[in-house]
């Protein structure tokens, strides 16, 4: 893994200063390019595309940058900064706390993780040193120690999973009771709504907002990192000549 | 209207030698103390101003700071000086004007500005913690008229990542170019520090009849005293409505043919770069309107239509702010004039049809464009350049508190997630062996020693614990235990016991009482005798037996 880490930083190294150099020349579309073929990016990477968005003037992918970034970063004050400035120029209109956990605007999941870890090696410690030196209370304390620090892994781990926020990027994105262009429209969102991203199928999304509304929205209405633009629609399939051996698709 | 644009910050560069009053906030409670900041640009004062007190308030100095403000490539010097100002009355105190002094000899003196009082709560607890105030400060509109939708939410607890939901306003629509004005000031009463979050978002009203009477709704994390993990203070989100939107937009009334399309108080101003020429020469006109009304898209009427000149189209601006809880707008339309003849030159008078929503009605600005004397020239074709609009990329503004990028850091990171939750589990894994293994060593240590006590007779211990109830088998078995208690002292089996020799060995106080209670029995037992205290006699031998 470590190894893993090293090769991605040496493919990777330079991509920070490469794109804030872009970015201070002007070069907001190269920047932008160059951030965003970073796999897993860091935080402040995310934080960097989210001020490149910005100041482009496209303040809802701005957002997104942001909203992730904070995720990975959730003690940096220049993120919680820009973000609540974006989200005022935006009159975000859904509430922004998708995720229920708390921690989560203090600790990273790696750091609560590392946290459990901590508390389980400390655990095994105690079980393992209790086998030679008999303490009393010691089976107590390493139990709970046990407990508690596999519970934080537990946890940590879940709330690494967690979807993914996206942001509307359109001016208007219509919910839908189901993953179809005809589906009942349920509720309307702004432009600059932050949505948690739950579930893929054909060109929509599963989505979620902060007051529990749940529905699809076509893919291209949300966006965030890592996320790939749209693709432009398929140009239509030739019509076979009728002499042709191909098969005709049925009607 | 005082023609204010400069003072309210309007021009693209700050000009020199000026300097304002800000209050922050312009409305406080007797009480309360807020805080005055005195900005003086592009000059250097000579030395920290004495500001006399205003009529109705205290003033005490609190910092001063020195800043550069860029506008392009122009960079401005300001200097800061903090106040913190408590109202003794209530009602409107008027702040300045002040006249004060600049290095460079000169003076330079601020507009006045009006703190707003308010009468003081009876006591701390006639407010609450949160309080959420909004509004559009009025009850009618006019159709097209900007109107200013203020939410101000204030706190006397910590709070934290305030966001504000709003309902949908389908007859409101944002006008372009102006941001949202967001505040926050801190204010003291006593020794508490509320604070005030104050936003003001501008609208245009581009439908008629009310408004849905929707709440604004303020959601906010409110610390709850306790501190958590680290120390750090708990938050809790809650949310708090302000006041429900109580506006209806009225149609204007049937409009002039020469109608401006302007809507609201406005001012113009005309104006000649210079007031003679020659044939051929530019000269620039320059017209501006300054008001609260919507200026995008806006044109003048054209001059000169039927005059000896050329006009043509010069730069165009618009540029507009919320400043103190007004919304203002300065446009700035400019046409370059080619004369060509010779002679006095009349541009003519200007016509233009506004709406007044002060005054309910269409008023009719007049403005003299000016006089040119044209002298004689060269009649050629008069080629301008230096007035068209320059072409550039425009990016966003970044508004005054955008934060910088990170100019260093790894850019990828480790995925951690699942190594992580194994790590854990692998460390976990020696000690929930360890831990297994002992739970079993325990539970076969317990079932061995069941199994043990199933192998061997019964004690007399034991044997005193299941005693039968019937009287006779009571007593058979009360001797019996006497006799396996006396033969494991002796070390010898119950079967083969010499009781005589065996009492005596024992010492002679035990000896007697021995033979004292096995006669005692033998009575009970076989001649009809009393057995009352035998059996505790019994336990009690067998006990100090068991101890000898």
């Amino acid at each position: 893994m470590i190894a893993w880490f090293l090769a991605a930083q040496l493919t990777w190294a330079g991509v920070l200063s490469d794109g804030n150099a872009a970015f201070e020349d002007g070069r907001l579309d190269e920047a932008i390019s160059l951030w965003s073929e970073v796999d897993r990016p860091s935080g402040r990477l995310l934080y960097n595309l989210g001020n490149a968005y910005y100041r482009k003037g496209d303040r809802s992918r701005a957002l997104a940058c942001y909203r992730q970034a904070q995720r990975l970063r959730p003690r940096d004050g220049h993120i919680h900064h820009n973000l609540a400035m974006v989200r005022t120029e935006l009159e975000t209109v859904a509430p922004p706390g998708v995720s229920e956990r708390a921690w989560v605007n203090v600790l990273t999941p790696t750091e609560l993780g590392l946290l459990g870890l901590a508390l389980v090696l400390a655990g095994s410690g105690l079980v393992v040193g209790r086998r030679t030196r008999r303490a009393p209370g010691v089976a107590v304390g390493s139990t709970a120690l046990l407990a508690v620090g596999l519970g934080l892994s537990v946890e940590a781990w879940q709330a690494g999973g967690e979807p993914p926020v996206g942001v509307v990027v359109v001016e208007r994105a219509q919910l839908r009771d189901s993953p179809r262009p005809d589906g009942d429209v349920v509720w309307t969102f702004n432009s600059g709504s932050e949505l948690a991203i739950e579930q893929a199928f054909g060109d929509f999304r599963l989505v979620r907002d902060g007051d529990g509304r749940r529905g699809w929205v076509p893919q291209s209405a949300v966006w965030w990192p890592g996320q790939a633009e749209p693709a432009p629609a398929p140009a239509p399939a030739p019509v076979p000549a009728p002499d042709s051996d191909a098969p005709v698709p049925p009607e | 209207m005082v023609w204010v644009v400069c003072q309210l910050g309007l021009t693209p560069a700050w000009a020199a030698g000026q300097a304002f009053v800000q209050l922050e906030p312009d409305t406080l409670t007797l009480g309360q103390t807020g805080r005055m900041t005195l900005l003086m640009v592009g000059g250097r004062p000579n030395a920290q101003p004495d500001l006399a007190d205003p009529d109705g308030a205290t003033l005490s100095f609190d910092s001063s700071y020195q800043q550069f403000r860029s506008d392009g490539y122009q960079r401005t010097l300001v200097f800061g000086f903090r106040y913190r100002i408590t109202p003794t009355r209530e009602g409107q105190v008027t702040v300045g004007p002040y006249t004060l002094k600049m290095a460079d000899g000169s003076e330079v003196q601020t507009q006045p500005v009006t703190l707003q009082v308010l009468p003081g709560a009876d006591s701390p607890s006639d407010t609450p913690p949160i309080r959420v105030t909004s509004g559009f400060g009025r009850t009618e509109a006019w159709e097209g008229q900007v109107l200013l939708y203020s939410l101000e939410m204030t706190a006397r607890v910590p709070v934290l990542g305030l966001n504000w939901r709003l309902g949908d306003f389908p007859s409101l629509t944002k006008p372009s170019g102006i941001d949202n004005d967001a505040k926050e000031f801190i204010v003291e009463e006593g020794d508490e520090r509320i604070t005030v979050n104050r936003l003001v978002i501008p609208y245009v009203a581009t439908g008629v009849g009310p408004l849905p009477k929707k709440a604004p709704v303020a959601s906010v994390n409110v610390g709850t005293g306790r501190r958590g993990i680290f120390g750090l203070q708990q938050y809790q989100t809650e949310a708090v409505a302000g006041n429900p939107v109580d506006l209806t937009v009225r149609a204007l009334p049937p409009a002039p043919a020469n109608f401006s399309g302007l809507i609201g108080d406005v001012q113009f101003r005309s104006r000649l770069d210079r007031a003679s020429a020659s044939v051929g020469s530019s000269i620039k006109w320059t017209l501006e309107v300054v008001g609260d009304a919507n200026l995008d898209g806006w044109k003048p009427p054209q001059i000169g239509e039927t005059l000896p000149v050329a006009v043509y189209e010069g730069d165009s601006t618009v540029e507009s702010q919320i400043q103190q809880g007004r919304y203002i707008a300065l446009g700035r339309v400019e046409r370059v004039v080619v004369p060509t003849e010779p002679g006095t030159l009349d541009l003519g008078r200007l016509e233009l049809v506004t709406f007044s929503p002060s005054r309910g009605e269409y008023v009719t600005h007049r403005v003299d464009v000016g006089t040119l004397q044209v002298g004689g020239g060269e009649e050629v074709l008069a080629e301008v350049q230096s007035f068209a609009p320059t072409v550039s990329t425009v990016l966003a503004d970044e508004g005054p508190g955008f934060r910088d990028n990170h100019s260093w850091g790894l850019a990828s990171r480790l995925p951690v997630r699942t190594p992580l939750l194994a790590a854990s589990v692998v460390s976990a894994v020696p000690a929930l062996v360890l831990g297994w293994l002992s739970v079993l060593g325990r539970v076969r240590q317990r079932l061995e020693a069941r199994a043990e006590s199933r192998r061997r007779p019964p004690t007399p211990t034991e044997r005193l614990a299941q005693l039968p109830d019937a009287p006779g088998a009571r007593l058979a078995a009360l001797d019996m235990v006497l006799r396996q208690a006396l033969a494991e002292w002796a070390g010898v089996e119950p079967g083969v016991l010499d009781r005589e020799a065996v009492l005596e060995v024992l010492p002679d106080a035990v000896a007697d009482r021995v033979r004292a209670v096995t006669q005692q029995l033998d009575r009970a037992r076989f001649a009809g005798g009393s057995a009352d205290g035998s059996e505790s006699e019994v336990r009690a031998l067998v006990s100090e037996l068991g101890a000898l």
